[in-house]
C-alpha cells in the first residue's frame, strides 16, 4: 500500500491496531501531514464546509503553541464527539471517490439450530437491527448482476438507497 | 387419488381462462423486450416502491444521448437521496449530508447480456403466463406471470407498456401470494420532449471519477464447492473484485442465476473488518435474503431475491475445494 492510500485508510478507520502507531509517527512528517490536511481539505469542499483558515495554519499553531507554558493539571472529562469518525471517514473516502453513504437498516430474523429459516414474510420477522455499510457495497454489486434489476433500470436502484439511515443514527 | 386429479385439473382449467400459458419463446421475447425498453426509451415519471410495511415515493428520469443513457433517481419522502448514472459510472449522493459515492459498473455484465444462453433455463423454473390487459399509470398494460415450478425462488408479475414494452408494475410474490416487494409507476411520461433540466442535481461539483481505477475484475476459479447446490441456479460468474473503501482488499464474487432470480456469494477474509455484519443471522430486505457464516479464516456472505431456504442452504454447503 503506498502512503496517500495508507492515509486514506486510516481516514476510513481501516488500519490494523498494530498499524496505527506507525501511521501516526508517519504523519508527522510534514510531506505527509501535507497530505492529511489535503484530504480534509477536499471533504470539507465536498460538503460545503470549507473552512476559513489560512495555509501553513497548522505550521504556526503549532509554533505558537510551543511557547505556551505547560499546565499540570488534571484532564477534564471531554465527552468524545460522536461525528468525529464519520467527519474523518467521509474525507478521506471522497478522495478517492467512494464515500460510503451510509448505513443500511434490514429486518433481521433467527435462523434454527438446523440452520433452516422461515420462508420469509412479514410475521416471522424477529427484530430491527442495523448492518455495516459492507451490506450496501454487497446489495449494489449484486444489483449490476441481477435480472430482475436491469428490467427496472435506475428504478432498481431505490433497493440500494431505500431504508439507509441517516448519518446520525449509526 | 382421483379427487386430486380431479381438483389440479379444474385448478389448471381455472387458470387457462385468466391466463394463457406462454410458449418458452414467446415468453422470452417479452422479457427481453422489457429489458430493453428500460434502456433505449426515453422516458420520466413518479413510482411508488412498497417492501414490507414501508411505501416510498420516487421520481425518475431516463434520456438516451448520442454519448449514451444517463437517468437519474430521486427520492421524494425522507431523507434526500439521489443516484445519477451516465452509461456504467453510478453515483449516489446524499444531499443532506452531502456524502456522495461513485460507482463504475463492469460494462457488459448487466441483464441480458450477461445470461444470453441462461435466458432460455427461465422456462425450465417457472411456468411463463400471460394475463390480462389492464391500465397501469393511464397506459394500456399486459400482465405476465412467471409462477415457480418449486418452492426454491419466489414468482413474478410484471405489467408491461403493450405500446413500447416499459416495464409499469412488478410484483415479487412469496408462495403464499403475499407481494415482497412492488414497484409500480403512478405518473409516466414515454418518449416526447423530456426536458434535461430534470437531470440536474443538487450536487456541488461534478462528481470526481475513481482516482485509483478499480483492478480488472479476474476471472477465476475461486476453488470453493456448493456441496447442495439448489436446483436450477447454475454458476454464472466467478471473479476476484477490488473492495471499494478498503485499499489492495480483495473480494471473492461468485454469482448463481436460474434466469431471473440472482444470488451472489461474497468471500473475505475475516481479517478485513467487517462493521456490523450479524453473523449465523438472517437478515430480509424486501424481497432480498442475506446470510453471514464464518467458514475457516474466511467470512462467507450469501445475498439473493429468493426464499430465505435458498440462501441458506447455499452458504451451509459452501466449502473450499479439498476439504
Amino acid at each position: 500500500m503506498v502512503e496517500r492510500e495508507r492515509i486514506s485508510a486510516f481516514m476510513d478507520g481501516e488500519l490494523g491496531d498494530d498499524e496505527v502507531d506507525g501511521q501516526v509517527r508517519r504523519l508527522k512528517s510534514d510531506e505527509h501531514a501535507a497530505d492529511w490536511a489535503t484530504y480534509h481539505l477536499i471533504g470539507d469542499v465536498l460538503r460545503g464546509e470549507r473552512t476559513q483558515l489560512s495555509a501553513g495554519f497548522t505550521g504556526r499553531f503549532s509554533a505558537a503553541l510551543a511557547q505556551e507554558p505547560t499546565v499540570l493539571a488534571p484532564p477534564a472529562a471531554v465527552p468524545r464527539k460522536r461525528n468525529l469518525q464519520w467527519y474523518a471517514m467521509s474525507a478521506a473516502a471522497s478522495v478517492a471517490g467512494i464515500a460510503v453513504v451510509g448505513w443500511l437498516a434490514f429486518l433481521q430474523q433467527p435462523v434454527g439450530s438446523d440452520g433452516t429459516a422461515g420462508t420469509g414474510g412479514g410475521s416471522s420477522v424477529a427484530a430491527v437491527a442495523q448492518a455495516g455499510p459492507e451490506m450496501g457495497e454487497y446489495l449494489r454489486v449484486h444489483q449490476e448482476v441481477s435480472p430482475t434489476a436491469a428490467m427496472h433500470g435506475v428504478a432498481s436502484y431505490i433497493r440500494t438507497v431505500t431504508t439507509q439511515e441517516s448519518i446520525d443514527g449509526r | 387419488m382421483r379427487r386430486v386429479l380431479v381438483g389440479v385439473a379444474c385448478c389448471c382449467a381455472a387458470i387457462q381462462v385468466q391466463a394463457q400459458v406462454l410458449s418458452p419463446q414467446e415468453g422470452l421475447n417479452w422479457l427481453q423486450r422489457i429489458a430493453g425498453a428500460a434502456r433505449q426509451l426515453n422516458y420520466a415519471g413518479t413510482f411508488v416502491y412498497q417492501h414490507g410495511d414501508t411505501v416510498e415515493t420516487s421520481r425518475i428520469v431516463h434520456l438516451v444521448e448520442p454519448t449514451g443513457e444517463i437517468e437519474k433517481l430521486e427520492t421524494l419522502d425522507g431523507p434526500r437521496r439521489e443516484v445519477l448514472r451516465t452509461n456504467d459510472v453510478v453515483v449516489t449522493y446524499h444531499p443532506d449530508t452531502k456524502a456522495l459515492r461513485v460507482d463504475r459498473r463492469q460494462p457488459g455484465r448487466s441483464f441480458p447480456q450477461l445470461l444470453p444462453d441462461q435466458l432460455s433455463t427461465i422456462t425450465d423454473h417457472y411456468e411463463m403466463r400471460r394475463g390480462e390487459l389492464e391500465r397501469v399509470a393511464g397506459f394500456e398494460a399486459q400482465s405476465l406471470m412467471l409462477v415457480p415450478r418449486d418452492g426454491l425462488r419466489y414468482g413474478h408479475k410484471f405489467w408491461a407498456d403493450t405500446a413500447t414494452g416499459l416495464l409499469l408494475k412488478a410484483k415479487v410474490v412469496d408462495e403464499r401470494a403475499h407481494a415482497m416487494e412492488l414497484f409500480a409507476f403512478t405518473q409516466l411520461q414515454i418518449g416526447g420532449h423530456i426536458s434535461r433540466d430534470l437531470l440536474k442535481s443538487g450536487m456541488p461539483m461534478p462528481p470526481p471519477l475513481p482516482a485509483v481505477q478499480p483492478l480488472p475484475d479476474a476471472q477465476t476459479d475461486s476453488g470453493w464447492i456448493i456441496r447442495d447446490q439448489p436446483a436450477g441456479f447454475r454458476k454464472i460468474m466467478d471473479v476476484r473484485r477490488a473492495r471499494a473503501g478498503v485499499q489492495g482488499a480483495m473480494l471473492t464474487h461468485i454469482v448463481l442465476s436460474d434466469g431471473l432470480a440472482a444470488i451472489s456469494i461474497f468471500i473475505e477474509p475475516v481479517s478485513v473488518r467487517a462493521r456490523g455484519v450479524p453473523e449465523g443471522r438472517l437478515i430480509q430486505q424486501g424481497p432480498i435474503h442475506i446470510f453471514m457464516r464464518v467458514v475457516g479464516d474466511q467470512r462467507v456472505t450469501v445475498l439473493g431475491e429468493t426464499p430465505a431456504h435458498t440462501v441458506v442452504q447455499i452458504a451451509n454447503s459452501l466449502v473450499p475445494k479439498g476439504r
